[in-house]
């Protein structure tokens, strides 16, 4: 169906966490032949301050010859000045949330100035609070996810359990759990990601393979080189940014039900994930057959070593390739701006 | 090159006996099967010779009966890949099935070269919902494309 939309792609400046999104919407854009123009994303983190980018962002997006009718905001709109949605007049405002429901509380206030709010967490559009927030969640970006056979990946992104990700509290307690199989098996247990949360005399510390935030290029090696991959999903309740451990940006009490981008990519990639069972949509999506579901440490620590150890390999691949099947024929960011390309066609009527 | 020829003419016949009688994938085989609701097996089939057609036919995707597909299944050298079929969709209609090659000239030989092969169905939202795996190493990919 032929029609005028013309999307101004804008990631905010939050950092390169949710830059796998940003891409995957980029290149959701371009599979759909979408018009639409990025900002040079670069800009905002290596050569421009914050302010500067939006004001040029905010100058190109009136530019009246190029005809945008929306700007696509990417992320969790932290930094993203009143002005950018006060002032762009014709142009409509597209919120694409990734953090949410940590960083809704942010928005909630600016939510009349938002044409649109993608929120990725389920609770809040259903919550019927607000009647501009939408439904939509995170996915797996097609063009840089797939499953790499495990000889052609570099051997040091090989592991049998792979953790990835920030250790938040209630994560390092659920890992810690896993530590007697590991050694008892002699597993090759890595540790990826932001471990300033970590205690120095955590157990968990002889197994820190790479503490950095991993950039997502090397996120998907990971992936394809784990014969599995858990996925604790974030407290919503601890924020390290309090005295009181308290989360300030959830004042809402949202209940969380809604997965992270990590549950998509993961079987996109082709690792068997064990997958936290302690939200809802853990098995409103995924079922027995495509996932190993655990509720604390002890079960994943038993599920590891039977998947791992005990049963045929055969099952987890099984598993793997149905896991693979259900998220790249329903859960990609494709999948995803076609949904919010009838929200937006929608209101163009 | 006769001796490569009749080498060809060998594994078709080899290929038709096993896509009548439903029996297992040939060792090393890349490509799909196309089953059938009544249980048919139809292997995908390269430099094929057409006998409906009468002529030499660069694949028997032409003679695979879509109005009768339940399920396909995608292959890469003998180990099975993927599979989509009726009972995970049932809405597939018949043209929303879709496999295709994807190739390169190689100029070297100046034949054409299957770089992936791909499998999928077109889903209600209007989108083709494909799985491609790498002819070289098997990587697998997932694309939704418009």
């Amino acid at each position: 169906m032929p029609d005028n939309i013309k999307i101004y792609l804008v990631s905010d400046a939050t950092g390169f966490a949710i830059s796998d999104v940003y891409h995957g919407y980029a290149n959701a854009l371009k599979t759909l032949k979408i018009p639409h123009e990025e900002f040079p994303y670069h800009l905002f983190r290596h050569v421009f301050a914050d302010e500067i980018s939006y004001n040029v962002i905010h100058s190109t997006a009136l530019i009246k010859s190029k005809g945008f009718t929306h700007a696509m905001y990417i992320g969790g709109m932290k930094n993203v000045p009143e002005f950018m949605l006060e002032s762009l007049y014709h142009v409509k405002r597209v919120v694409v949330a990734t953090e949410d429901p940590h960083s809704f509380d942010p928005n909630k206030h600016r939510l009349g100035l938002i044409d649109y709010y993608f929120s990725n967490e389920r609770s809040i559009p259903a919550s019927g609070r607000y009647k501009n927030v939408y439904y939509c969640p995170t996915g797996a970006c097609n063009q840089e996810c797939g499953i790499t056979p495990r000889e052609y990946v570099d051997e040091r992104y090989h592991s049998d359990i792979l953790f990835l990700g920030a250790l938040y509290p209630n994560r390092q307690r659920v890992l810690e759990q896993i530590i007697p199989m590991v050694k008892k098996n002699g597993l090759s247990f890595k540790i990826c990601g932001h471990v300033g949360y970590m205690k120095k005399s955590s157990p968990l510390r002889e197994y820190i393979y790479d503490a950095r935030t991993i950039p997502h290029a090397e996120t998907v090696k990971y992936y394809n080189g784990a014969r599995a991959t858990i996925n604790i999903l974030r407290d919503t309740h601890w924020s390290p940014r309090s005295k009181s451990g308290k989360n300030p940006m959830n004042r809402s009490r949202f209940a969380p039900e809604s997965l992270n981008p990590r549950a998509y990519e993961s079987p996109m990639c082709g690792s068997l994930m064990f997958l936290e069972d302690t939200r809802p949509e853990s098995r409103d999506i995924f079922t027995d057959d495509e996932v190993v579901f655990f509720s604390d440490g002890e079960q994943l620590s038993e599920k590891l070593e039977s998947y791992l150890v005990s049963k045929d390999p055969s099952v987890a691949r099984e598993m793997t390739l149905a896991a693979f099947r259900k998220v790249s024929m329903a859960h990609t960011y494709v999948h995803r701006l076609q949904s919010i390309m009838g929200v937006l066609r929608a209101g163009e009527v | 090159m006769p001796q490569k020829e009749g080498l060809q003419e060998q594994d078709q016949s080899q290929l038709q006996r096993q896509c009548h009688d439903g029996g297992s994938i040939p060792p090393g085989f890349s490509g799909f099967v196309a089953i059938y609701d009544d249980g048919t097996r139809v292997l995908e089939r390269e430099n094929y010779h057409s006998e409906k057609l009468r002529k030499k036919m660069a694949t028997n995707w032409l003679e695979i009966d879509r109005a009768r597909l339940a399920s396909l299944e995608l292959y890469w050298r003998g180990q099975m890949m993927s599979s989509i079929g009726k009972a995970d969709h049932p809405d597939i209609s018949p043209p929303d099935w879709f496999f295709s090659h994807t190739g390169c000239l190689d100029v070297s030989t100046h034949s054409i070269r299957v770089v992936a092969r791909n499998i999928g169905y077109k889903d209600g939202s209007g989108l083709t919902n494909i799985i491609s795996v790498n002819e070289v190493d098997g990587t697998m990919k997932g694309y939704a494309r418009a």
